[in-house]
């Protein structure tokens, strides 16, 4: 739920009476190496080797350009990342769904980052467009092993098979589901405020599903609902439980600040997950699929 | 032969005695009294005091608080100024029992944490128990507040009537018939009115209705020596509710009870206590849509309600010779809860519901036996309770053991120790001991919780000055705390199950209170030295860290002088002092590169994102392990001065107060914003003023 209210309150009560002023506050960071690599269903695979900053610093990370960063799928290496300009480092590799990846990077001075992510297989998932009709579209899940993310993008041209979101598509921001195991954490109400024929819960940005195999056995019927256009990517992306954790830590901390002049951020302790030994940063995998849709008028009648 | 009691006296001269509450007071010859167990009324792991009592310290609205007067007791650590949040030797704040004539009360604050639910006239006396507890009472891990009402007037009818800036009050109290008795009383709020004044002179578009109340009501029957009959009920709401343009939003929690108690004095030897009550408590939240200004129709309506409801029957029996006593009985209880429960409305009719709620069943034996021999007094307690959720059932075994040896006279040794259980966890968000916090039954996936308790001390006594000290280590096992700080406003998540983790924590420390009562000055020392700590799985990497609230050092001082008296007039004036280490924070140290989520650009033009957000999403805070820091240290000082002004008919009292008379800005917490670390403190210097006439 939206929480502006109850700050609303509380600022009623305590703080019309506190007051906010300025600490000498000496910094005690330390700088520490950041390694951030999500491992795809796509051909070439990225990484970013960077130094955390001060947080008064200005908002500039140094680069780690020296360091051996290697990829193994369980006991054997599939390859080294190389490093082709300004933090981008790359690997020509596909991963295989199911298999288990270790990170391993050798920093210059002798310190060594280690993680380590499982490539995610892609949740079963189907559509059922017989029963769409505006504001839904409707699917079917029958496996459920791990939490899927769900975005919608509209685009304004014709779509094809593989046609895949470019920086020019339009990601929904209010979007609705039935989907019984839907996370509220970033529910916003009920989608009727936003489409008076929507019938399901409002989520901002994203749609997380949690998993629960015992919950899908007989395939689990559930439905979309955005004011979607004529042209629609619909996508779901299978999180591996560290991709998962970091994106739902993330987007809570990203949510607080939902209204920056709101002092609930002032009260924000929680930590974004990171599974990087001797360092920060994510180490994790997912896999994403599209549905496209290219609707007609009678879809919106 | 006669002797002076300091404690309890043995059961020959218990029954010549009227209850203290009593306004009639009868002529007591001592003879031949044999006094035993003379172990102070307060001490370190039991305190007992007077609404009197309480009254030495300023509140933040004015009037007394009964509650408030448990922050000045060793052993408690204090959640954020101001509130109602206490955390007991080390417990979490949920961990703590308040009870209402042995009624447990699960939402006990007005206002945010502010003010606790209980109207002070109606309170006879506060017990707060944190150790050697009684195998009668369980379901907690940390305290017993026990709070007694009054007996109802046999004899002539009085009452009073209380107003201060926040709330007005009126309690009644006297006889129907020479057996009949009833006491009544009702506070209200005056936010509204102060409200619709404030929003007339500033032309505000919103409408805010702030809404605080509490009723009381007790009965009691005498139906002939030994047979008493009582009924009460008992009912706090708090409302508030914020009308803005189409959108509306409602807060709203309370206690509702009713409770009926016989007492059967079945000899002189043996009596029985038996009592049946119905409980409920709410807390809510409701957001609604309408689709035009003038409210006519509903666009969308989601609400959101956590509430328990319980059914208990309880049965005791005492048994009472010489120099030992057995006690014994039974409770059954059928509680359902419903944690989170979402309701989406979309124009009249529901769509869809979130979280089911759960039913679970207790049936609870319990006994105790108390020894005495010579100068030595062991009890030892045993309670077993069958609880039954979801098809499962539990056995949990409480044991109590609490054995003191008088050394001489004046002093003694104590030592006790606790085997506790709760069947119930709270998952609690801002520290103010607020009743939003998320009340959840234990089951099988988050077992009941359970502490282990030990306590050596001493004690000291006179006419006058009570001194006691003691060390106590603490052990919990399956607490219950949210994963991610995050969730410290959304106390009503509905996803509560992915956010919550299992864990432990450990408690140890020194305590140390000297008390001074007289009549011209009454004065109270407490100190403690403890430290606290947690370690949840999915917290911290799994490593232990500090407890939010583990104070190193607590000393509270309050002390209350009777400077003027002249017939038919008194003036005290009253002091009191807080110092603790700062509560532990984590903070942001440094800032990393982060991996954008999903679509991230994508979503910008949409006006959602604003700057913060956006440099969140590609960066992220580098936090301090967990509470890693240590705020600076908290000092308060406040003052008061009342005027008390005895008639023939009546009485009046007048309390002038200043809190935190030094206008110190204790921090209470820092944060980085606008390229400068910042402090935010609670309350500056508040005044206040509460009058009472008593007639």
């Amino acid at each position: 739920m939206k929480l502006n209210f109850l700050f609303f309150i509380f600022v009623f009560f305590f703080v019309v009476t506190s007051c906010v002023t300025e600490l000498p506050f000496d910094e005690q960071s330390t700088t520490i190496p950041v390694v951030n690599c999500v491992l795809t269903n796509d051909s070439i695979q990225k990484l970013s080797l960077t130094q955390s900053v001060k947080i008064s610093a200005a908002y500039v990370f140094k680069e780690i350009k020296s360091a051996v960063i290697t990829l193994s799928m369980g006991d054997s290496m599939v390859g080294s990342f190389v490093r082709l300009g300004t933090d981008n480092w790359q690997l020509k590799y596909t991963p295989q769904p199911g298999m288990q990846y270790q990170l391993k990077v050798v920093l210059a001075d002798g310190r060594i980052l280690t993680a380590s992510t499982v490539m995610p297989k892609r949740t079963s998932i189907y559509q059922k467009k017989e029963l769409d009709k505006y504001p839904s579209k409707n699917f079917v899940q029958y496996t459920s092993e791990l939490p899927c993310w769900v975005v919608i993008l509209r685009t304004d041209s014709m779509l094809l098979p593989k046609s895949r979101p470019t920086k020019k598509d339009a990601a929904k921001d209010n979007i609705g589901t039935d989907h019984p195991l839907a996370d509220r954490f970033n529910q916003q109400g009920s989608l009727m405020g936003f489409i008076p024929t929507a019938d399901t819960p409002q989520f901002l940005f994203y749609i997380r599903i949690q998993s629960d195999s015992t919950a899908v056995v007989n395939g689990l019927p559930f439905k979309l609902q955005t004011n979607y256009g004529y042209h629609t990517f619909i996508c779901f992306r299978t999180s591996s439980e560290e991709y998962d954790k970091y994106m739902k830590t993330s987007m809570q901390k990203i949510m607080m600040r939902l209204d920056d002049s709101d002092p609930i951020i002032w009260f924000d302790e929680s930590k974004v997950f990171s599974n990087i030994n001797n360092g920060t940063g994510i180490f994790a995998a997912y896999s994403d699929q599209f549905f496209n849709y290219n609707d007609d008028n009678s879809y919106f009648l | 032969m006669s002797q002076v009691c300091l404690g309890q006296v043995n059961t020959n001269l218990q029954k010549k005695i009227i209850p203290d509450s009593s306004k009639t007071v009868r002529k007591i010859q001592l003879k031949d009294v044999i006094v035993t167990a003379k172990l102070p009324v307060s001490r370190n792991n039991i305190y007992q005091y007077s609404p009197e009592r309480a009254k030495s310290l300023i509140t933040i609205l004015g009037g007394t608080d009964v509650m408030r007067y448990i922050g000045t007791l060793p052993g408690v650590s204090q959640g954020m100024e101001g509130g109602m949040g206490f955390f007991v030797r080390g417990s979490n704040s949920g961990n703590n029992r308040v009870e209402l004539d042995q009624v447990p009360i699960y939402g006990s604050t007005h206002l945010f944490g502010l003010l606790s639910t209980f109207h002070p006239d109606i309170v006879q006396s506060t017990d707060f128990i944190t150790g050697g507890i009684p195998a009668s009472s369980g379901d907690f891990l940390a305290s017993l507040t026990q709070i007694t009402s009054i007996n109802t007037d046999s004899a002539k009818w009085h009452g009073k009537f209380n107003i201060s800036p926040f709330l007005v009050g009126l309690t009644a109290n006297g006889p129907i018939t020479k057996q009949f008795g009833v006491v009544a009383a009702a506070r209200i709020s005056l936010l509204r009115p102060e409200y619709l004044l404030i929003k007339s002179i500033t032309k505000l578009d919103a409408d805010f209705n702030p809404q605080v109340a509490d009723f009381y009501l007790k009965m009691n029957y005498e139906i002939n020596k030994n047979n008493h009959l009582s009924a009460s009920g008992y009912i706090s709401n708090d409302y508030y509710n914020f009308d803005y343009l189409t959108t509306q939003i409602t807060f709203n929690w309370g206690n509702q009870f009713i409770r009926l108690g016989w007492d059967w004095n079945i000899s002189d030897k043996m009596k029985s206590k038996t009592m049946a009550y119905i409980n409920h408590f709410y807390s809510g939240q409701l957001q609604r849509q309408y689709k035009g200004d003038d409210k006519a129709e509903i666009s969308s309506e989601l609400r959101m309600q956590t509430s328990v409801t319980e059914e208990v029957l309880q049965s005791t029996l005492d048994y009472k010779k010489e120099n030992w006593s057995v006690s014994g009985g039974i409770l059954l209880k059928n509680q359902l809860f419903q944690p989170a429960t979402e309701k989406l409305l979309v124009g009249a009719e529901r769509v869809s519901t979130y979280n089911d709620p759960y039913s679970s069943q207790s049936c609870t034996g319990f006994g105790e036996v108390k020894y005495t021999y010579k100068s030595l007094l062991t009890t030892l307690g045993l309670r077993e309770n069958l609880y039954h959720i979801n098809g499962h059932t539990l056995l949990l075994t409480d044991v109590r053991f609490n054995s003191s040896l008088e050394i001489n006279s004046h002093s003694g040794v104590e030592f006790s120790y606790d085997l506790l259980s709760q069947t119930h966890h709270s998952v609690e968000g801002l520290p103010v001991g607020w009743s939003l916090d998320l009340l959840i039954p234990a089951d099988i996936q988050f077992r009941p919780e359970i502490a282990n308790q030990f306590y050596v001390g001493g004690y000291w006594t006179n006419n006058i000055y009570t001194l006691s000290t003691g060390g106590y280590y603490k052990h919990m096992d399956n607490l219950i705390s949210y994963k991610n700080a995050i969730n410290v406003f959304g106390v009503q998540n509905t996803s509560w199950q992915d956010q919550i983790t299992v864990g432990q924590g450990d408690s140890y420390g020194l305590e140390f209170r000297v008390e001074r009562k007289a009549t011209n000055w009454n004065a109270a020392i407490s100190y403690t030295l403890s430290k606290t700590t947690r370690q949840y799985d999915a917290i911290n990497d799994g490593q232990i860290f500090p407890f939010k609230f583990d104070r190193r050092h607590i000393l509270n001082a309050n002390a209350q002088f009777l400077t003027r008296k002249s017939k038919g007039k008194e003036q005290h004036l009253n002091i009191s002092l807080a110092y603790s280490s700062g509560h532990k924070a984590t903070i942001p140290t440094s800032e990393y590169k982060g991996i954008l989520p999903p679509y991230w650009d994508s979503f910008i033009y949409k006006g959602y994102i604003n700057g913060s957000m956006d440099e969140n999403a590609y960066s992220r805070q580098l936090m301090s392990e967990e509470n890693q820091y240590t705020m600076p240290y908290y000092l308060r000082i406040d003052v008061g001065y009342s005027f008390l002004k005895i008639g023939k008919k009546h009485t009046s009292e007048l309390t002038l107060g200043v809190f935190n008379v030094l206008n110190r800005k204790n921090p209470y917490l820092i944060f980085y914003q606008d390229y400068q670390w910042n402090q935010l403190s609670i309350f500056p210097i508040m005044p206040s003023v509460d009058w009472t006439i008593s007639f």
